[in-house]
């Protein structure tokens, strides 16, 4: 299921051109000198895109979700930790163990059926388990770990 | 019981296995119940419907502050929280995932509806909101505000449809709980329960088993045994079938052996049916002719002795009757008279007649000769020892006789010489008398029975019996008056007295004191009957002799009247004088008893019945003619003693015969072959010389075998002692001899078969 777009436009470690979409702080390798790392649109797509059609509580239907991978972004951003505490634009937060990201392939979707996210559209990142492929993620635990409208990320 | 138990043990089956079956059926539903809880019963459209509020809230207050234009708020504020709003209120909610109950899921769907319209509506106003535009700030906030509201109440209802629901999950899982709980309770006690009838089962198959084993062992043990009875039976049959055949045959040859005839007859048909070898071999037939023969019961009779026929014809009748009969009878054959012995008894039918015979016959002619024989030869053996005896009892009477004759030649006075002339008589009498009664002994002679006063013949015999006994043994009398009279023959009432007497005295041979006592007495049934004699009760007369001698042993008084039994030396006694006593006394019709005590004495009572009315019971003796031998007869006197020889010699002269002579047997050669021939030898048994009195008969027979012989001897048993020499007409006489005595016996010699004693005169 998963489609790999090749990275054409990887920026290295500088800052984004574009507007930046999210914030990724804490223990992590690759940061600024603010100890934040930042990205926009163009730099988490050129981290490598992978797509889940799934069923969500939220969505009619099956409905496809492309994204880079949690893993492919902590690794880019040099993740040194056990666990993200994500944040929403609404202020949600939740906790997330960094393992899930190494034992599912979630990803944080940018586009849904194809289109990008928008806050409307509970974009314009949003965290989605693969539901339909694994059913002991279809519970309220994961379901809260789902988080949409991703502003920001801590690394603990 | 058993059918009861077997009942309750499927019950117990079943409702384990039901239980169990619930068990796993409460346990799936609680599971299941736990995920459609946890999938259903979440906090989603809670959680939901805050943010929803706090999202619409934070609109609001994007918007006051944009009336007032607060520097502080971001740009695009109002936008963004307009945007997360929306995002929020078009939302398809999952029924699975925001599910609590249908008016809540259903209050939601509204409250979104309600939401969407309200949010529609503003959108362009939003769009268009200036900072500062306090007016329409206010007409967007509470047209927003309703959202508030309603995502406030949609809050409240799902948590109050969380509790709700929590409850009736708490009430389900504690029903559940109480059906587990009850569930583990009665499992616990089909446990409980198993285990006592596992027990109880055990205990029973235990049991059986001990039982089972029990009643192998027995079932075992009975065959064993069984096998054992039956092998011991089997054993046992052919034992008996063994010892039957065994017995078969031994029962067959005892019948050859013993001669026994048999035969079977039918008494309805009046023939005989069967009838063994040995039987007819018993009429001189064969089985054949014999049943020809017996063509009937009068024809059987024919066969038999004329003289029996009367005698069998009756029994034959008491057989006929149904008895058991034995009889015997002759029957003449060509080979002579057999006499047979017949046992036969009847067999009966159904009714009780008699419709057959069967009958045993054994031939007993041999034995009825033998018997013959052997009585002859008893009676010769009893008269040989009885006359051999009598010496004794003789020379006690020649003692007397002697005795008196010498005190005769002192010759004192008239009177004594009487006297003592009479005790010769008496005793030379009763020296005839004691002959006598040796053969009424030995041939049951009649006695010669009178009336007899017992004192009488005590006080007669007095003086002899003083006379015969030493000095040493005192002689007492004691006589009852008023004695009553008895009935007995005279000669051997004294005969036995002095027999008595004489026992007495030799009983005492260092002395002692004799008694003669006479008395009536009354015997009693119960006397009798203690004593065990055979006498009538009554009056009695007693005559007693009581020595103080040595008594006899207690073991020899059964055998004290047996004739011959002696305790003193042959020579001296027959043995026949206690026998002759008895047989005297109840020939008389009286009894002896003795007491004795070894050391202390001896006591005979005569017991005689005291006289009535008797009849006389013996005839009185015959005096036999005495034929006269021919007076000019030459005899041939052998005899070693002189006197002897000499009153033989005058006795047979005075009879008119010639007499030689000869004092020894070389004499008697001499003369036999000098002055010869002899019609007939006289000689004394015991001689001195080579030649004994039958030897010298046996010599003189070399020459005239059929010479008579006459032997005299004081002691016959001399001549058997001396053997050979006697032969079958040999008379032997008996010293002293009257001159009566000794021509009846040269008669006897002379004319064998005769007269039947010379003795008898």
């Amino acid at each position: 299921m998963a489609l790999l777009i090749p990275s054409a436009l990887r920026a290295g470690e500088d800052d984004p051109k574009g507007l930046v979409i999210l914030e990724i702080s804490g223990a992590l390798a690759n940061a600024s000198n603010d100890g934040v790392r930042r990205y926009d649109m163009q730099q988490i797509e050129g981290l490598g895109l992978h797509e889940i059609i799934t069923e969500t509580p939220w969505t009619p239907g099956r409905t496809s979700f492309t994204g880079v991978l949690m893993r492919d972004l902590l690794a880019d951003a040099g993740a040194q930790g056990d666990v993200i505490s994500a944040v929403a634009l609404n202020d949600y937060s939740v906790d997330i163990p960094i393992s899930d990201f190494d034992r599912y392939n979630v990803i944080m979707a940018t586009k849904m059926n194809g289109e990008y996210l928008t806050i409307r559209n509970r974009g314009p990142l949003w965290v989605i388990y693969p539901y339909s492929d694994v059913r002991s993620l279809r519970n309220e635990l994961f379901y809260t770990r789902s988080i949409w409208q991703l502003r920001s990320i801590e690394i603990r | 019981m058993i059918r009861w138990r077997g009942i309750f043990d499927r019950m117990l089956l079943y409702g384990a296995v039901l239980m169990a079956a619930l068990s796993i059926v409460v346990i799936v539903s609680a599971i299941r119940t736990a995920q459609e809880t946890s999938q259903n019963f979440n906090d989603n459209l809670t959680f939901y419907a805050g943010q929803m509020e706090v999202e619409a809230l934070l609109l609001q207050d994007a918007l006051s502050r944009s009336a007032v234009n607060d520097p502080s708020l971001e740009p695009g504020a109002v936008t963004l929280r307009f945007d997360i709003l929306w995002s929020r209120v078009f939302n398809e909610l999952d029924p699975e995932v925001f599910w609590t109950d249908e008016t809540t899921y259903e209050l939601a769907m509204q409250t979104l509806q309600s939401s969407r319209e309200a949010l529609q509506e503003v959108e362009a106003p939003v769009a268009a909101l200036q900072p500062l535009d306090v007016a329409g700030a206010v007409a967007i906030k509470n047209r927003i505000r309703p959202i508030v509201f309603e995502a406030r109440a949609l809050h409240l209802a799902s948590k109050d449809s969380r509790v709700r629901n929590q409850t009736t999950l708490v009430r389900h899982q504690l029903a559940q709980t109480n059906l587990v709980f009850g569930l583990i309770v009665g499992m616990a006690l089909f446990g409980v329960c198993s285990i006592l009838l596992l027990r109880a089962d055990r205990r029973e198959i235990q049991s059986m088993n001990a039982r089972l084993e029990d009643r192998v062992r027995q079932r075992t043990d009975d065959l064993q045994s069984a096998n054992r009875r039956l092998a011991g039976e089997i054993a046992e049959r052919q034992r008996s079938q063994d010892l039957a055949e065994e017995r078969e045959t031994r029962l067959e040859q005892a019948v050859q052996l013993a001669r026994l005839g048999y035969y079977v007859w039918d008494s309805i048909e009046d023939r005989c049916e069967l009838c063994s070898g040995q039987h007819a071999a018993a009429y001189g037939m064969t089985p054949t002719q014999f049943i020809a023969a017996a063509d009937g019961r009068a024809a059987a009779l024919e066969l038999i002795h004329p003289d029996d026929r009367t005698k069998v014809a009756e029994k034959y009748q008491e057989l006929c009757d149904g008895h058991i009969i034995e009889v015997s009878y002759r029957v003449k054959t060509s080979s002579g008279t057999r006499r047979l012995r017949e046992v036969a008894r009847p067999i009966f039918d159904d009714v009780g007649n008699v419709i057959r015979v069967s009958g045993s016959t054994l031939d007993v002619t041999d034995q009825y000769e033998t018997e013959l024989k052997l009585f002859e030869a008893q009676k010769m053996d009893s008269i040989g020892k009885m006359t051999g005896g009598v010496a004794h009892d003789f020379n006690n009477l020649l003692a007397v006789i002697l005795g008196n004759l010498e005190l005769l030649q002192e010759a004192p006075t008239d009177e004594e010489r009487d006297e003592m002339f009479q005790d010769a008589i008496n005793a030379t009498l009763r020296g005839r008398d004691l002959t006598m009664s040796m053969l009424s002994f030995a041939r049951r002679a009649p006695l010669d029975p009178s009336d007899l006063q017992l004192n009488e013949i005590v006080a007669e015999m007095h003086g002899m019996l003083r006379r015969t006994l030493p000095e040493s043994i005192s002689l007492e009398v004691v006589l009852s008056d008023d004695l009553s009279t008895v009935v007995a023959d005279r000669s051997l009432t004294e005969s036995t007295l002095l027999n008595l007497a004489i026992n007495a005295r030799d009983a005492m041979p260092d002395g002692g004191r004799l008694t003669i006592e006479t008395s009536n007495v009354t015997l009693s049934n119960d006397q009798i009957d203690a004593a065990g004699e055979e006498i009538e009760p009554g009056e009695y007369v007693m005559l007693a002799v009581t020595d103080t001698g040595r008594g006899i042993q207690k073991e020899l008084m059964a055998n004290i009247f047996e004739p011959f039994f002696t305790t003193k030396e042959f020579s001296k006694n027959s043995g026949l004088g206690l026998s002759m006593v008895q047989g005297f006394m109840r020939q008389t019709g009286g009894t002896v008893r003795v007491y004795s005590e070894p050391g202390v004495g001896t006591t005979f009572k005569l017991l005689f019945q005291a006289a009535v009315a008797q009849d006389a019971v013996a005839e009185p003796a015959e005096m036999p003619d005495v034929a006269t031998p021919p007076a000019s007869l030459r005899v041939l006197l052998v005899e070693d003693d002189d006197t002897v020889r000499k009153i033989l010699t005058r006795q047979l002269e005075i009879s008119g015969m010639c007499v030689v002579p000869a004092a020894e047997s070389a004499a008697a050669e001499h003369a036999y072959q000098t002055d010869g021939p002899f019609d007939v030898v006289v000689s004394d048994i015991v001689m001195p010389g080579d030649l004994q009195g039958p030897s010298l008969l046996r010599r003189l027979r070399e020459t005239d075998k059929d010479l008579p012989g006459v032997l005299l001897s004081g002691y016959p048993q001399e001549a058997i002692m001396h053997g050979n020499g006697v032969s079958p007409e040999d008379v032997m006489v008996m010293k002293p001899v009257g001159r009566e005595d000794l021509i009846a016996a040269i008669n006897l010699a002379l004319n064998p078969g005769s007269a039947p004693s010379p003795k008898r005169s």
